[in-house]
């Protein structure tokens, strides 16, 4: 939003503003559009109002929780060049698609080398565009696996290591316990499969552009749909669905495939203390974690004062008291991974040796334009999941996905 | 030269506000552009339209399209007449009912799908009918029968106005002659009101095949029925891709115009009155 001159609403006493008034301190006000994210936005950007000494004021605004809501609605006010966005959490997915749209401004120079340090390589790559830094990386969370008190010893799972698909459907199975798999706002489905696939050896999409291919029939894309499969006849759950969280503190909950700030969800308080976590299951013996995250980005369109106030925003955003609160109260993984090594943080940080190797062997979704269709295919074609077979989804689901990546009817 | 000073500022109008905008879907059609890729329109020919047209799942949401289509205008059509024909016999309440039927059509479209829908999902239908989960396609039906609700008022208006067409002398006439009342109704009624019949099934048929607001709030990722519409709005402003979304309005377009052109000559019956 443009800049609010501050002192004209406060000196309300013509006199006592006196010639002064040539002077009226500009006071950038920064919209920061946040999406479903554990992060306490508010607190934050209280923070940061309060270290700013005047310098701008962040006022919070919440974006849909629904991952097609909110693509639809960012790139609608974007392309209108909507002046009340001044700042983003932008999905890691997102970065391809609106920085070859041009929508994102640059991070600059000298601001860029500060906010790469120490930062995962698939972070960097998600926020990077064209080789170019354009979101400040925050956090980028691995999907773990999550289970409650001794579920995991009574299953015969050993969670010392990553534990494969297989045992763990079978270990749920036999104590008559659920999987549940998170998905907050509607990209768990294809994140999973992503996931599955790079287990499985595969690309789920190799390329980029519109010379992108999907790489789904291939023996990763039927690796894929047999876990899927297996998962869906085992009965073991209901797949990726919006509420695994207070399903698995409901008396049938064993496990819970979700990031590593799950256990900040309120949902659960009361099994919270008891949680253990381990490394996400393995398909082919790799254990390859979904990873998404959020990245703060400032619009291109903004006015140049406004995007110099943003940056200095990103600026507080990122300081390591800012990181370490999202890594404590929020559970986020931060992209700055060496902040886990961080006294102040390793104490309070729940899954911080399983998220250090997730964050390198994980998997971000393809850096592609199209991924936004790409998820429609993908929804279009695993669900429902007891439709999903090894011989038939992958081959019909490559032909949707890519559909979706050539831009043509699917 | 003198009446086409007159007519210039409608002319203009009306190239402004119809011929500009369709002719630039048509120009859009002919490229591969998307509204996120500013760089990456490039004109392609028929490229989209021969993807469009070899396309399954095209011609499946032209086939649910069409078929509701017929369900609802021939649903409109038997409701609307009989709701016509006691609206004729009304006489004291006359003024009221006229306002009555025609309420359902001011509800807006997006509105009435909505109720519709949650009817069959979570509200009364559940309860009375012991409906289990209708799905996405038996929230569509749902959403169908709502737009059935919400024309049927507006058909009985129109087929009213040819009901009333129909001279009483007409009738005593057929009675003298000895006409059965089906008689009297296939081969004096029903073509004395024709026209009306015409106006009401063409309007409705059209108006239902770009049904778009049930089809959007029953969509659910794996529903096995869209409407041409729906693929439409969902490939422009969903997916954004604007070139391809260009290509199948216009050929939902030309399918309009193809609908208009079978209706009414099959639609146009000798005068007899």
């Amino acid at each position: 939003m443009a800049g609010v001159a501050a002192a004209a609403m406060t000196c309300a006493p013509l006199a006592a503003c006196g010639a002064a008034d040539k002077a009226v301190p500009y006071l950038p006000v920064i919209t920061w559009q946040v999406g479903p994210d554990r992060v306490d936005a508010e607190a934050l950007a209280q923070t940061c109002n309060d270290q700013a000494g005047g310098d701008y004021r962040i006022e919070v605004e919440q974006l849909p929780t629904d991952v097609s809501e909110r693509h639809a609605l960012l790139t609608r006010r974007l392309l209108a060049h909507d002046d009340s966005i001044d700042l983003m959490s932008l999905d890691s997915a997102l970065t391809t698609e609106f920085a070859e749209a041009g929508f994102l401004a640059p991070i600059p120079a000298a601001q860029a080398s500060a906010l790469s340090e120490g930062v995962t390589p698939a972070a960097l790559a998600a926020a990077s565009h064209d080789g170019r830094l354009v979101v400040a990386p925050w956090f980028l969370d691995p999907q773990v696996l999550w289970s409650k008190g001794s579920t995991a010893e009574r299953a015969g799972l050993d969670t010392t290591k990553p534990i494969s698909w297989d045992d763990l459907v079978a270990g749920a199975q036999r104590l008559g316990v659920t999987i549940e798999i998170e998905d907050r706002d509607g990209s768990g489905l294809p994140e999973w499969v992503n996931g599955l696939v790079a287990g499985g050896g595969g690309s789920l999409v190799s390329g980029t552009g519109r010379a992108a291919r999907a790489g789904l029939d291939s023996a990763g894309g039927r690796e894929a749909a047999s876990i899927v499969e297996l998962y869906q006849g085992a009965g073991v759950g209901p797949g990726p669905t919006a509420d695994a969280v207070t399903r698995f503190a409901g008396a049938g909950g064993g496990f819970l495939v979700a990031p590593t700030s799950a256990i900040s969800d309120p949902a659960l308080s009361a099994v919270q203390a008891d949680m253990r976590v381990a490394g996400y299951p393995t398909v082919a013996d790799a254990s390859v974690a979904p990873l998404a995250g959020v990245g703060l980005a400032v619009p291109a369109h903004a006015s140049d004062l406004d995007q110099q106030a943003a940056f200095t925003v990103i600026e507080c955003l990122t300081s390591p008291t800012s990181l370490q609160a999202l890594a404590t109260v929020s559970q986020h993984t931060p992209s700055r991974i060496g902040l886990l090594d961080d006294p102040a943080v390793a104490g309070g940080f729940r899954s911080a040796e399983v998220a250090r190797a997730s964050a390198t062997t994980g998997v971000t979704v393809p850096a592609v334009a199209a991924w936004a269709n790409v998820v429609d295919a993908i929804d279009e074609t695993w669900r429902p999941l007891a439709g999903v077979t090894q011989d038939a989804t992958p081959r019909t689901s490559q032909a949707e996905v890519q559909a979706a990546l050539d831009g043509t009817i699917r | 030269m003198r009446g086409w000073r007159w007519l210039a500022p409608a002319v203009l109008v009306l190239l402004v506000v119809t011929v500009w905008p369709i002719g630039r879907a048509v120009w859009l059609s002919l490229t591969r552009s998307t509204l996120t890729g500013a760089g990456d329109q490039r004109f392609v020919g028929i490229d989209n339209y021969t993807d469009i047209l070899s396309s399954r799942s095209w011609w499946l949401a032209v086939a649910a399209t069409l078929a509701i289509v017929a369900v609802a205008v021939v649903l409109q059509l038997v409701l609307g007449l009989a709701f016509a024909v006691a609206l004729r016999r009304l006489t004291v309440a006359w003024p009221v009912t006229r306002v009555l039927v025609l309420l359902p059509f001011g509800l807006l479209a997006i509105v009435s799908a909505v109720v519709w829908r949650d009817a069959v999902t979570s509200g009364f239908a559940v309860d009375w009918f012991g409906l289990d989960d209708v799905g996405p396609t038996g929230a569509l039906v749902a959403t169908t029968v709502g737009e059935v609700w919400r024309g049927t008022g507006i058909t009985a208006v129109i087929l009213l106005a040819g009901l009333l067409r129909v001279p009483t002398t007409l009738i005593t006439s057929a009675i003298a002659d000895g006409a059965t009342a089906r008689q009297r109704l296939t081969r004096v009624v029903l073509p004395a009101m024709a026209p009306a019949i015409a106006v009401a099934t063409t309007y409705r048929a059209l108006d239902a095949l770009r049904i778009l607001e049930g089809p959007l709030v029953t969509d659910a990722p794996g529903a096995s029925v869209r409407t041409a519409s729906f693929v439409v709005w969902d490939t422009t402003f969903s997916s954004f891709e604007t070139g391809l979304g260009a290509a199948m309005s216009v050929v939902l377009l030309l399918l309009a115009g193809l609908l208009a052109a079978f209706l009414v000559p099959v639609l146009r019956v000798r005068r007899v009155v």
